[in-house]
């Protein structure tokens, strides 16, 4: 396709979006405002991860989307047809083969490799916003580095539930300095985030704030000294490929309750299967 | 440490909002263990002052030392955000006439009296849980409440509650706001009552601003009567409520309803 410039986005618009993100590789964790363009897709579909892929995509790159683990949901397939012809660059599914890899909600199971670049799409990049509405003081807070509400948030998470029941988007905190949004990916995800030695970029278009952790930066999921960082995990095996080590999807069967688990990572399944 | 150095030590305070004066020449000294009433008038300037003192309003004018308990002298406004946040978070207490300015509703009775705690760096949840029953305790809240919200709570168990959360650091320096306001008189008594053990005993700097002369008689040595942004008299307490000088004082004395 001729019409668009390489990647859709011009290039003064890259650029700025690039200069942002060296600010925020700069400092792992802070987020970092720019200013998000208009995507031909709706808010919340990954505009974010969007911009970050489309100014940092060249054409050597081999570009893997997944959608909740999976390379053939609807989000996942669109913005690989996106990219396939704004770009024309390659796209694959294997996670080994991808030199970028736009993902919502996932980290994929095979570990990465340094030279590899995670883009996440954020859909809201400020961890205390459940806690705190004010972006004025949740920036302050930031800046003088007081987490005490979310330790108070985990306080009586134990309280009510006798463990720290948050599922998803569990907070992070980065080189002991700044608390982070890992965006909404499952806790059982989040130590893979630790010490990773691919370079993990975060966009959310709608707030418009990018955040970085550059190659293995160190992330401490938020927890307290008798209460250890533990997330849930189903006991069963997949029931394609019988990997016991993944994250799983549940998926009901029948009207009785009957129900399978499945890999959410579908190309770490079809590599052992 | 020189145990002559007051805690808290203003000197010629001045705010004005816009072309209004709200302090005018405030100065005054506060001795660690003290309890310093400040009384007069609604709109008086007693609520800005202690904004003031506790680093919430800049004064436009005029200088407040402090002592902290390692016996560092800091002048206020020579603080960083950083530092007076700190401060403000364990050093320091403030004590709202409406606990529901202070407390954080969504969040449990326990966890609102160790948010300090937290702040501070103990991230060990036992720790949090002693800490927090201990304290209420001491304020007489019923432990078993201690996982309730605290919109469950009276009016007085949440007064209760907030000086719990402010005391819960140990801080050298409290700032109390009308704290007794709003309460039923009974309700009163006991909290003035807990307010003077727990003060005493740590001997805490204690700046209470207040417009009841009888709050003020019962826990301050020494009393403040302010009025239009000064301070017109200032002695000890008896002395000032007994033989009032200022004529303003004399009035202020004598227009408290008797039973």
């Amino acid at each position: 396709m001729t019409h668009y410039n390489f990647a859709y986005l011009d290039e003064r618009s890259k650029r700025a979006i690039r200069r942002s993100l060296l600010k925020a590789v700069a400092i792992p964790g802070h987020q970092i405002p720019f200013a998000s363009r208009e995507m031909p897709l709706p808010y919340g579909w990954g505009t974010g991860g969007i911009q970050v892929t489309a100014s940092i995509i060249g054409s050597e790159d081999v570009l893997k989307v997944i959608d909740q683990g999976a390379d053939d949901t609807t989000n996942a397939v669109s913005i690989r047809q996106f990219f396939e012809s704004v770009t024309a660059v390659r796209t694959t599914t294997r996670t080994t083969e991808a030199s970028i890899i736009q993902t919502r909600h996932r980290i994929p199971e095979t570990p990465l490799r340094a030279g590899q670049i995670l883009v996440y799409q954020v859909p809201m990049p400020e961890p205390l916003f459940k806690l705190e509405p004010r972006r004025t003081e949740t920036r302050v807070l930031h800046a003088l580095g007081d987490y005490s509400l979310m330790y108070l948030q985990l306080y009586d998470h134990i309280t009510r539930y006798e463990r720290i029941a948050i599922g998803y988007d569990y907070p992070v905190l980065i080189e002991g300095r700044y608390l982070m949004s890992p965006s909404p990916i499952p806790a059982y995800d989040v130590p893979k985030m630790h010490r990773n030695p691919a370079l993990q970029l975060f966009g959310a278009g709608r707030e418009k704030r990018l955040y970085a952790l550059p190659p293995y930066t160190r992330v401490e999921p938020l927890a307290f000294d008798d209460y250890p960082f533990a997330p849930l995990q189903v006991d069963m095996p997949c029931s394609i490929c019988g990997a016991t080590d993944s994250y799983k999807d549940e998926i009901i069967v029948d009207d009785k309750g009957k129900r399978q688990y499945l890999c959410s990572d579908t190309d770490y399944c079809r590599g052992r299967s | 440490m020189d145990a002559l150095l007051p805690a808290l030590s203003v000197r010629d305070l001045h705010l004005s909002f816009g072309a209004q004066p709200v302090l005018r020449g405030v100065s005054l000294d506060l001795w660690p263990g003290e309890i310093l009433g400040v009384v007069g008038e609604s709109g008086s300037g007693k609520s800005t002052l202690l904004n003031v003192l506790y680093g919430m309003l800049a004064p436009s004018m005029g200088a407040v030392q402090i002592t902290s308990a390692e016996g560092k002298i800091c002048a206020l406004q020579s603080l960083s955000r950083h530092q007076l946040r700190q401060a403000q978070r364990s050093a320091w207490g403030y004590v709202y006439q409406n606990p529901r300015d202070a407390l954080r509703m969504e969040i449990s009775a326990g966890g609102n009296v160790v948010e300090r705690l937290m702040a501070m760096g103990c991230h060990h949840y036992g720790t949090l849980r002693t800490e927090a029953l201990r304290w209420l305790e001491k304020v007489e809240i019923d432990p078993a409440r201690m996982d309730e919200l605290p919109g469950q709570f009276s009016g007085g168990m949440l007064q209760r509650l907030q000086i719990a959360r402010v005391l819960i650091s140990r801080p050298s320096l409290l700032y109390l706001d009308e704290p007794t306001s709003g309460l039923d008189v009974s309700v009163q008594a006991a909290l003035l009552d807990l307010l003077r053990k727990l003060v005493v005993d740590a001997q805490m700097a204690v700046v209470l601003v207040t417009h009841d002369l009888a709050v003020a008689r019962l826990l301050a040595g020494r009393i403040a009567v302010m009025r239009y942004g000064e301070i017109v008299e200032e002695g000890l307490a008896d002395q000032v409520l007994d033989d009032p000088q200022h004529p303003y004082t004399q009035l202020l004395v004598s227009s408290v309803l008797p039973v």
